[in-house]
């Protein structure tokens, strides 16, 4: 068999699998078509709402416990936010991650920020984790969370 | 003629033309030194003539024109009196209307030019306040003033030729987040007020001569009057230009400080891990869209 088609077609369709849009947002979200740095996906409500996605390195191939403890360590040592919740989570695919709720204040406003984190290892490549974050003023964001999580587990 | 010399001459004109370019703003996660104007292709205040007065900004004649936006919070906080570079302070007012005319049309631009600098800066620091008295403090020692402070935000004035050291000292109070710097040219606006500023004055000369003389009351009451007129105009040009020298000789910063929270644990040391992208976790930057991966 002529080998070449195939080295066409492999970069083509990888480049392909790879611009899609890696969640589908909650219903009436948008994706911003220039995300802000340094998020590779963004989407945004009417009501500012937002959700980003991005891929860091997962450096030492850290495990859920770990990041689970340094990202809460992050934001409630370094920031002050409080720690309103903690669960698993497995997207529609089954990749296993964790989700951390948080709140916070910031000039009389009060703020929700959701973490959710999935560690994986792409075929040629090492291995990282998805970040998903989520956030918002709180009276807004909060009746919308149960979308916001099922976005999340939509993670392809 | 080999094909790549054309190339090589259009990609070298190009290469000239974007170098007039002077809205230079940059921004940084990286830790430590904020970028140098000639990274921007343009002059440091610092690498000035060094005899230019202050509010002069000694540059080639050709060095490009900037239009660079300046900073909305800036103030009209001006009651300096600078000292302002005798070339452009003489007075080339011995022309009347039509002479305005030919000067303008005449006129090159003057051998130095007026350029406002300003630079803005958003610092991770640990506690707001302490960084706050850092900057105040280094801004007096460098013989400028706090503009404008809130719990967060400083806005501040120093001599330009002084503005390089205080953006390297300020870039030590805190971690730079983000950093900007803008540069306004203010050469054609000074020119031509100056310009107005010796017309109205040989207007007046004349006005007065003619009131010295004497004559009708009615028409001396005229001509005082116009005096007064044309006297208001002259200090308003006057005032304008003094501001402008200001603006020029007195370079300004803000300074956002992101402040990290107090930690809760009494003797705890910095919560700081070495991944980066965990330091942009958090709504702030999930809102601005401004944090390091």
């Amino acid at each position: 068999m002529n080998a070449r088609p195939l080295t066409v077609l492999a970069p083509l369709l990888l480049a392909l699998a790879s611009c899609r849009a890696p969640v589908s947002p909650p219903a009436g979200w948008i994706e911003l078509s220039v995300p802000a740095f340094p998020y590779e996906y963004q989407y945004v409500s009417a009501d500012d709402s937002r959700l980003g996605y991005r891929v860091v390195p997962n450096d030492g191939e850290g495990d859920l416990g770990f990041w689970c403890r340094s990202i809460q360590n992050q934001l409630t040592l370094n920031r002050g936010y409080e720690l309103v919740s903690m669960s698993d989570v497995e997207t529609e695919g089954g990749m296993a991650g964790k989700e951390l709720l948080f709140r916070t204040s910031a000039k009389g406003v009060d703020y929700v920020y959701l973490v959710a984190f999935f560690p994986f290892t792409p075929f040629l490549g090492s291995p990282k984790l998805a970040l998903l974050e989520a956030g918002g003023e709180r009276s807004i964001l909060e009746p919308e969370l149960d979308a916001v999580r099922a976005a999340i587990r939509s993670l392809r | 003629m080999p094909l790549h010399r054309p190339l090589l001459l259009l990609t070298l004109l190009v290469a000239c033309a974007s170098c007039g370019s002077v809205d230079y703003s940059a921004r940084t996660e990286a830790a430590g030194n904020p970028m140098a104007f000639t990274s921007f292709g343009v002059d440091s205040p610092v690498s000035q003539d060094s005899e230019a007065s202050p509010g002069l900004v000694a540059r080639d004649q050709d060095a490009p024109k900037s239009d660079g936006v300046i900073m909305s919070r800036l103030g009209d906080v001006d009651d300096l009196t600078v000292a302002v570079d005798d070339s452009l302070n003489k007075a080339q007012g011995e022309a009347d209307d039509a002479d305005l005319q030919g000067s303008r049309q005449g006129a090159d631009l003057p051998a130095k030019r007026m350029v406002v600098y300003s630079a803005s800066y958003r610092l991770r620091v640990t506690a707001a306040d302490e960084a706050a008295a850092r900057t105040r403090s280094l801004v007096e020692e460098l013989g400028g003033f706090v503009q404008e402070e809130s719990t967060d935000r400083m806005v501040v004035r120093v001599p330009v030729d002084r503005f390089e050291e205080a953006r390297r000292r300020l870039a030590e109070v805190g971690r730079v987040l983000q950093h900007a710097i803008k540069a306004q040219d203010i050469t054609e606006e000074y020119t031509d007020l100056e310009l107005r500023l010796g017309v109205k004055k040989r207007f007046l000369a004349e006005l007065q001569a003619l009131y010295e003389r004497g004559g009708d009351l009615a028409d001396l009451l005229t001509v005082k009057r116009e005096i007064d007129r044309v006297t208001e105009e002259i200090e308003r040009i006057e005032g304008r230009m003094r501001f402008l020298a200001g603006r020029a000789a007195m370079a300004t910063i803000q300074v956002d400080f992101d402040a990290v929270t107090e930690r809760t644990e009494p003797g705890g040391r910095d919560f700081d891990l070495p991944f980066p992208w965990l330091r942009s976790l958090g709504i702030h930057n999930l809102m601005s869209g401004r944090a390091g991966r």
